[in-house]
């Protein structure tokens, strides 16, 4: 057997292994293949369906019904609901997000090690011998000039004109095709996202694919995690299926996400005075370009261009981002006729944004109809993001854009570079601003100290054995950085020491 | 009446306007029951709520104290806009939605697509693996 998707009622499933590793994101995936590698057998369990390139819908539509849980309708609880943004399937966030690749920066490591005990030099040696390893087998390749398209074009423009450090993005991906599609999938198979590469290997590998199989339990007796029970669900309608009970002998990987994962160890009876604290993102929001000349930001690659040189002060990172052009639609402000005339100009429009290293904490609740993210923005960060809107308009504005359009409340729908000062003084209060959380860290933080963190450096959950946490809600701070190659690394070293205990 | 309420309030949020048709022309009708049949519970109850939020907030936006249904066609039209940029965050968001939903259609479409000089869409697949 190597994958079972939707089973019946009554078509229960009881299977035995070494290793069973909840959730198929860039953790899961990571720390999957890594033990299949290593000779163990193991069972993947993903509560989404598992989609090949022919079932990657073209629009944004599809893309948000088929790889989005809740349709991409999860919002934060707080001041303002911003949207988070999570994968749904065999592949997780990898199947939408733009696959950049982006070595964990040092001082992360000296960070953790500083406040929380773990990482430090060795942890960092390791972390970046194995991103080496991963960018050859996933084909990180720094974004061609064939397929930048102008948005990306006028990116590196802008940043050559006002002078500071900047680059083509490092993606996975292989042959793009610059169809701007990675945000609802990548339907001609170029994004090496985890359901074309890791998770296929270690289905070859002997490993086993539960999907359409959401966890509802870590079994866990006499203080060690065993193996999980649930029941499959359908992808269509969402009607339950068979149970199934997977026994794991040496093994329970937690790579459910930032969101799921503390709750499904909540739900387990896991009750750390951490769990489901210390959640962090990156949030952010969009500026839009209006330039002379069509600019097409649907042509060409979603995220070619990114810099990283205001990472540590004011704290945020700039990158171009190709949204579908339904979300345009939406995103471009006002209603009825005087919106559809603005909308007339969609091919004159580049969308750049920023992603802010936010110092604000917050929490992840089990609510009575699933997790609950209560997330409160700090002023300070609301500044950070606000100056890094004004930045984008100047940047617009170098590469020759006619006016900039911020979607504000409280500003007017453009603004003309003689205007600039009104970005200075837009309003911090987060409902002001169509902002997302992207990058979401923490949940189940790792530290030395059982008593402010979930699982130790290695993953592993203080005071039960057996049970690691392999994906993104581990990482105790923001990284500043897109975090995928961080999450992955971390999910391999975790999966070589749990090889290497056995 | 549910998919005739979300119908109404979708509507005027991308109407003909200039060479570009609006999402009436272009098949929203049909769309709305499949939206909401695909919705997750949580968005289903997010636009039907914003559907209703927009039927009874004229007194807030144009401060026309009747329903949306009542209104003509530019009253309509500034209630729509003013609501999209209401003060009130609970009332821009009911806008957003609306506007999210009606976008999703609209801008999908191909006569859309093709005065942006973008391919028509595939079809959505909305399949699986299932061995």
């Amino acid at each position: 057997m190597s994958h079972l998707s939707f089973q019946i009622r009554g078509a229960d499933v009881a299977m035995e292994v070494d290793y069973v590793v909840v959730g198929s994101g860039a953790g899961g995936a990571s720390a999957a293949v890594t033990l299949a590698r290593g000779g163990a057998s193991v069972v993947l369990v993903e509560a989404g369906a598992w989609r090949d390139p022919e079932h990657i819908p073209s629009s944004a539509y599809g893309g948000m019904r088929d790889l989005m849980p809740d349709f991409g309708a999860a919002v934060t609880m707080g001041r303002a609901n911003w949207p988070l943004v999570q994968g749904k399937g065999v592949g997780g966030g990898t199947l939408i997000n733009s696959a950049i690749c982006v070595r964990t920066p040092g001082d992360i490591f000296e960070n953790w090690k500083r406040e929380h005990g773990v990482g430090g030099d060795e942890m960092a040696q390791r972390v970046w011998a194995i991103q080496e390893q991963m960018e050859a087998e996933l084909s990180a390749t720094a974004t061609p000039a064939s397929v930048y398209g102008r948005s990306n074009a006028l990116a590196l423009k802008a940043a050559d004109t006002l002078g500071f450090e900047h680059k083509v993005t490092k993606r996975y991906v292989k042959d793009c095709a610059g169809s701007g599609q990675c945000l609802q999938g990548c339907g001609k198979a170029r994004k090496q996202s985890m359901n074309l590469t890791y998770i296929p290997e270690m289905v070859r590998l002997g490993g086993t694919v539960l999907s359409c199989a959401p966890v509802h339990k870590v079994t866990i007796e006499s203080g060690r995690a065993v193996g999980v029970t649930g029941w499959f669900k359908s992808p269509r309608g969402g009607a339950r299926g068979a149970n199934f009970n997977v026994r794991a002998s040496k093994g329970v990987v937690m790579a459910a996400s930032v969101v799921h994962s503390p709750v499904l160890l909540r739900r387990s009876g896991l009750r750390h005075a951490k769990l489901g604290r210390e959640f962090r993102a990156h949030p952010g929001t969009g500026i839009f370009g209006w330039y002379d000349d069509p600019v097409d930001m649907n042509t060409g690659a979603t995220q070619g261009w990114a810099s990283a040189a205001f990472r540590e002060q004011p704290g945020f990172k700039l990158e171009t981002l190709a949204i579908p052009p339904e979300l345009v639609a939406s995103r471009v402000k006002g209603g009825g006729r005087e919106l559809v005339r603005r909308l007339h100009g969609y091919r004159h429009l580049a969308m750049w944004c920023m992603a802010v290293r936010a110092d604000t904490v917050g929490s992840i609740w089990r609510g009575p109809l699933g997790p609950v993210v209560v997330y409160r923005t700090l002023a300070s960060d609301m500044q950070k993001m606000r100056t890094a809107a004004h930045f984008l308009a100047r940047m617009h504005f170098a590469a020759g854009a006619r006016y900039v359009v911020p979607g504000v409340h409280g500003l007017p729908w453009r603004i003309t570079p003689d205007q600039l000062g009104l970005l200075e003084d837009a309003p911090l209060d987060p409902r002001a601003w169509v902002g997302v959380l992207s990058h979401l860290f923490g949940g189940c933080t790792m530290g030395a100290d059982p008593s402010t963190s979930v699982c130790d450096g290695r993953g592993r959950v203080h005071g039960v054995k057996g049970l690691v946490v392999a994906d993104a809600s581990q990482i105790p701070t923001n990284l500043g950085v897109n975090p995928q190659h961080t999450i992955m690394a971390l999910g391999r070293i975790h999966a070589e020491d749990l090889l290497a205990e056995a | 009446m549910i998919r005739s309420l979300v119908h109404f309030s979708v509507t005027p949020f991308f109407p003909a306007e200039g060479e570009l048709p609006g999402g009436e022309e272009l098949g929203l009708r049909a769309f709305i029951p499949q939206m909401l049949e695909d919705s997750s519970w949580l968005l289903w109850i997010g636009i039907v709520a914003s559907s209703a939020a927009y039927v009874a907030c004229p007194l807030f936006t144009i401060y026309c104290p009747v329903p949306a249904f009542f209104l003509s066609g530019d009253r309509l039209n500034a209630h729509t806009e003013a609501m999209a940029d209401h003060n009130n965050y609970t009332i821009r968001q009911a806008a957003f939605l609306l506007k999210m939903v009606g976008g999703l259609h609209w801008a999908r479409t191909d006569a859309i697509r093709n005065k942006w000089h973008l391919q028509p869409y595939e079809a959505d697949p909305d399949g699986w693996r299932v061995r």
